[in-house]
């Protein structure tokens, strides 16, 4: 006799990217890009600026002039909500620049390798592979470290690496969309090729790459402050989340929060980023 | 003289080295000519490599060997074609629903080919005119110019795709399996006004098919295909009254018991 078995999950309860579940991230996201990009305009800090009698202030104490340090200072006395509203500015945009020139380039040779094949394909392809074989942060660091620190040095060191999910992802797509009879038709017609890939093919690749360019962003702004965090990154006259957590780290034990906090707003920004791409490789996943 | 000719084309899809271990052609030397103002239907099982044949003469797809000629003069891949021969040759898919460009309307999928090709473009009134005279002379309403392709049934689509085509003045339609993923009643309707547009404008159809029923309708000369070879080729009246080949006969008596049952 034969009987459908239901297998129960051994984790009956698991984080699933349900739409309340996105649109609570979504509305975390929002609250982020908010304090980013209005936050700075409104909570002056200068870098820097210390005062030494006003060291390692917990959260909520009271400086010396009088003014309360909300989220309490750091080990040269500067505010930490200043540190990290102004930090946030800096994830985003790094992030944003990011995503966006790895969206541009990954898109550009994706399509080109999967709608010419031939030899533009063998050779983007066998590029993509040496890139995937080598560590995307360690090429990183490698060209942080080459050039002097900058936010453009910074760019560019994580989008080496970067843009080679969406090669991949956008020539797998091209690869089967390129048989399409509405994409013989418009060759048959003598359509230019840049204008059938722009026209009939980048429209259907878009979708799901805009949901991968989500869990992108999370990545550029974890390596942001990984490369910060090693003092490659940004110059100590931009305050980002990752040289912030590494000049706490001195004080892990006495004063928790320095590099407690920037901890946090960084897995909250991450996490959030991963829910609502989640949610978007659902709904934009598949190419129609 | 034939418009178009085919010439001992063989094609394989497999890789050089498997193609020394003997693996079979998809279409092994296969010959045949379409005359300006006829309809050639080629016939044949699934794998026969008819639809392979169609795709040579579009450009679509490069021969291992032998030589495809237009007006006498050999023409290669759709894209080393001269604009004029690319015109001339047009062509309608199977699947009706993804021959077009499900983000695109009705109207920019028909004004894509004037704005490649100028010289075919409507020169003497505005192309939503033409467009709309286009949409009628294959049965549809001119208000489907607006609407994209999922919104439209499979006839419906079949119709633009022939729009599509007959808007570059094309002496050329190659059909393949054109009619087979609709239903019977919209097939007749699509295979008679495929009749029609091909006595008022001069067109000369290959048109591809498994379906005898189908080759009856709408050729008027047969060209049968089997595991990559024509068999036999036959003016459609004597292929139905008189099959040759042995594997022709076998098509017929399948049919025919399809009709019986």
């Amino acid at each position: 006799m034969s009987a459908i078995t239901v297998r129960t999950r051994l984790w009956p309860v698991r984080l699933r990217s349900t739409p309340a579940v996105a649109t609570a991230a979504a509305v975390v996201l929002a609250c982020y890009l908010l304090v980013g990009l209005v936050g700075p305009l409104l909570i002056p800090y200068d870098p820097v600026a210390t005062s030494v009698a006003d060291r390692l202030l917990p959260i909520g104490a009271v400086r010396q002039d009088g003014t309360l340090a909300l989220l309490g200072t750091d080990g040269a006395g500067r505010d930490m909500l200043g540190q990290l509203v102004h930090g946030a500015r800096t994830s985003i945009v790094i992030g944003v620049s990011v995503v966006a020139t790895c969206l541009a380039v990954g898109l550009a040779l994706g399509t080109l390798a999967g709608y010419l094949a031939g030899w533009t394909d063998v050779a983007i392809s066998r590029l993509i592979d040496v890139l995937m074989a080598f560590p995307g942060i360690l090429l990183a660091i490698v060209i942080a470290g080459l050039f002097d620190q900058g936010m453009l040095v910074v760019v560019l060191a994580l989008s080496v690496a970067g843009w080679v999910a969406f090669a991949r992802l956008a020539r797998g797509l091209t690869l089967s969309l390129r048989v399409r009879p509405w994409v013989d038709a418009a060759r048959l017609i003598g359509v230019p090729t840049p204008v059938v890939i722009v026209r009939h093919i980048i429209p259907f690749v878009i979708g799901p790459v805009t949901a991968l360019a989500t869990t992108e962003f999370a990545g550029a702004v974890l390596s942001e402050a990984g490369l910060s965090f090693l003092g490659l990154g940004l110059p100590s006259s931009t305050v980002s989340w990752g040289q912030v957590i590494a000049n706490g780290k001195d004080y892990l034990d006495t004063a928790w929060w320095i590099s407690a906090l920037p901890g946090l707003a960084l897995t909250g920004l991450v996490v959030s980023t991963g829910l609502l791409g989640d949610h978007l490789t659902q709904r934009l996943g598949s190419s129609r | 003289m034939s418009l178009i000719e085919v010439r001992d084309l063989v094609v394989n899809f497999h890789s050089r080295r498997e193609r020394r271990r003997g693996r079979p052609n998809a279409v092994d030397g296969v010959s045949l000519a379409v005359r300006p103002d006829e309809t050639l239907a080629v016939v044949g099982e699934s794998g026969s490599g008819k639809t392979t044949v169609a795709r040579c003469v579009a450009g679509l797809q490069t021969p291992q060997a032998g030589t495809v000629l237009f007006d006498g003069a050999p023409v290669g891949r759709v894209a080393k074609r001269p604009p004029e021969v690319r015109r001339a040759i047009q062509m309608v898919f199977q699947d009706p629903a993804a021959s077009l460009n499900p983000r695109m309307t009705v109207r920019s999928i028909i004004a894509e080919t004037w704005r490649t090709h100028r010289s075919a473009a409507p020169a003497d009134r505005s192309w939503d005119d033409a467009i709309a005279e286009l949409l009628r002379d294959v049965g549809l309403d001119p208000g489907v110019a607006d609407r994209r392709a999922p919104s439209l049934s499979g006839g419906q689509c079949q119709r633009v795709s022939i729009a599509r085509a007959l808007a570059l003045r094309p002496r050329l339609l190659v059909c393949d399996e054109a009619v087979s993923a609709l239903d019977v009643s919209v097939q007749s309707q699509i295979l008679r006004l495929l009749a029609g547009l091909r006595a008022s404008r001069e067109l000369a159809i290959l048109f591809i098919t498994h379906d005898l029923g189908v080759v009856r309708q709408i050729a008027d000369r047969v060209a049968v295909m089997h595991q990559g070879r024509l068999v036999e080729t036959a003016t459609a009246d004597d292929l139905f009254e008189r099959p040759g080949h042995p594997y022709t006969r076998k098509l017929l008596d399948a049919a025919l018991d399809l009709e019986g049952a």
